[in-house]
């Protein structure tokens, strides 16, 4: 954590190296944030280098109110935000994406794959559409609180709403995923219902 | 713990943040409630299972490349504390602005528009009155001098009204003062109007004009001594020449006036 803000605030005073090894420690985390608010390698990738950008500008701003990768989580959230309202994100794209993953991995021969691994490939895909079932601000809580472990409250900062809004935001998407993957009725203790 | 509590307590139950005490009420009710048990247990399956999802990588070379454009794009920027220049300047994007707020932006304009034409382009009338001008700026160069009059007759209505409803105990000499001033204004006002309502129609407005000469005459006359007899002597003119009431089927005439025209475009359509 000293570290951490060692850096920082060698990086505000225009330290690149300082700042390249903020970014290194975070970029695995940005680019899984990106990728799941937009399902798409490609945007995630180019969405992480925005952040980037925009974190790099808005240093001299950064008091440690929040935590920096908080901080870095609000800008991304907010990037990827704009990102969809200006369109550019089709979820086509997140399909494509699986279907193109899902066509490699049958051009490998199914006979030659264990079912294990074709049952594996399913999951993904079906687990992919359900999340691209829940809206942004849905996704923004699930992931975060899913994929990303930061607590209700640690959310409730990072997208700026009430700790209310968090909960019901992310009790309506574990529900809404329950209802998309119902079909795993097993898997989901949904038998004898 | 109740099964809505425990509604609003499955989220943080779910991701182990409840409090140890909220914790041991909710395990309490899930013990004794099967519905809300099932579906505690369905929700924890539903994480379960999104728990299989594999996550993305970032790829290595790319993110080198990546490195590469951040820091180029980095060191073409100017210092935080150095103007940016022109070209890099924020530009309006008004593809990003939603529909709904031209159209309030366009209301907004209009709005603005109506109220500076009214405040400061419209005529007004000027009205000679023996050697003084005295403007009437509620009126536009179109109204007539009935109209004016009228405007005329409202405000020598105030005055009386302000005269009729004293008494004794409120009556000062502040008060009369600032009467007999406007009463004065009045005054050089009504000889205007008595040589400018010439028409058949507009001799009873004439008539009451003349009758409200004499009144305000008696009131810009009075002695400054409250409470003395000539005040009632003024109230007493304005009662027994009826000036309110006949000023107010003046203004009662002039309604139905503006309103006939109206009307008869209706029974026109």
């Amino acid at each position: 954590m000293k570290d951490e803000w060692e850096l920082i605030s060698r990086a505000q005073r225009g330290d690149m190296d300082a700042f390249r090894q903020l970014v290194e420690r975070a970029r695995v985390n940005i680019f899984r944030l990106a990728y799941d608010l937009t399902g798409n390698r490609h945007d995630a990738e180019d969405l992480s280098q925005e952040v980037f950008l925009k974190a790099y500008r808005s240093l001299p701003h950064f008091r440690g109110d929040a935590k920096w990768n908080s901080w870095l989580y609000r800008i991304t959230v907010n990037t990827c935000y704009d990102h969809h309202k200006s369109g550019a994100t089709k979820i086509m794209k997140r399909y494509e994406e699986i279907e193109s993953v899902e066509s490699n991995h049958v051009g490998q021969g199914s006979a030659i794959l264990p079912d294990k691994s074709a049952d594996a490939a399913m999951i993904q895909e079906n687990i992919e559409k359900a999340l691209c079932q829940l809206t942004l601000r849905e996704r923004s809580v699930f992931v975060l609180r899913h994929y990303h472990d930061l607590p209700l409250k640690q959310i409730a900062e990072t997208l700026e709403i009430s700790d209310g809004t968090v909960k019901t935001l992310l009790f309506r998407a574990i529900q809404k995923l329950r209802q998309d993957l119902a079909f795993y009725k097993n898997d989901l203790g949904l038998e004898g219902r | 713990m109740n099964c809505k509590q425990f509604v609003s307590k499955i989220v943080e139950a779910l991701y182990a943040e409840l409090t140890p005490e909220i914790k041991q009420e909710f395990d309490a009710h899930i013990a004794t409630c099967s519905n809300c048990r099932t579906r505690y247990k369905q929700m924890q399956e539903t994480l379960n299972f999104m728990s299989r999802r594999k996550r993305k990588e970032p790829d290595k070379t790319t993110w080198d490349d990546s490195w590469t454009v951040i820091q180029r794009k980095i060191e073409s920027e100017p210092p935080q504390n150095e103007p940016i220049p022109a070209e890099k300047r924020f530009k309006w994007h008004p593809a990003r602005v939603p529909a709904w707020a031209y159209g309030i932006a366009a209301m907004f304009l209009v709005v603005a528009g109506i109220f500076i034409g009214r405040t400061f382009w419209s005529a007004k009338t000027t009205v000679q009155v023996g050697g003084n001008r005295s403007t009437f700026s509620e009126l536009s160069a179109e109204d007539s001098v009935t109209t004016q009059a009228l405007v005329y007759l409202g405000k020598s209505k105030n005055l009386l009204l302000g005269v009729m409803n004293v008494n004794d105990e409120s009556y000062s000499v502040i008060t009369l003062i600032k009467q007999q001033q406007i009463s004065r204004r009045l005054l050089q006002q009504a000889g205007y109007f008595k040589n400018a309502l010439d028409k058949p129609d507009q001799q009873q407005l004439k008539r009451l004009i003349h009758d409200l000469e004499i009144i305000l005459m008696q009131l810009a006359n009075i002695e400054i001594k409250p409470g003395v007899a000539a005040v009632e002597m003024v109230k007493r003119g304005v009662d027994q020449k009826s000036i309110l009431f006949k000023i107010n089927v003046e203004e009662i005439r002039s309604a139905v006036r503006e309103s006939a025209p109206d009307k008869s475009e209706n029974n026109k359509l």
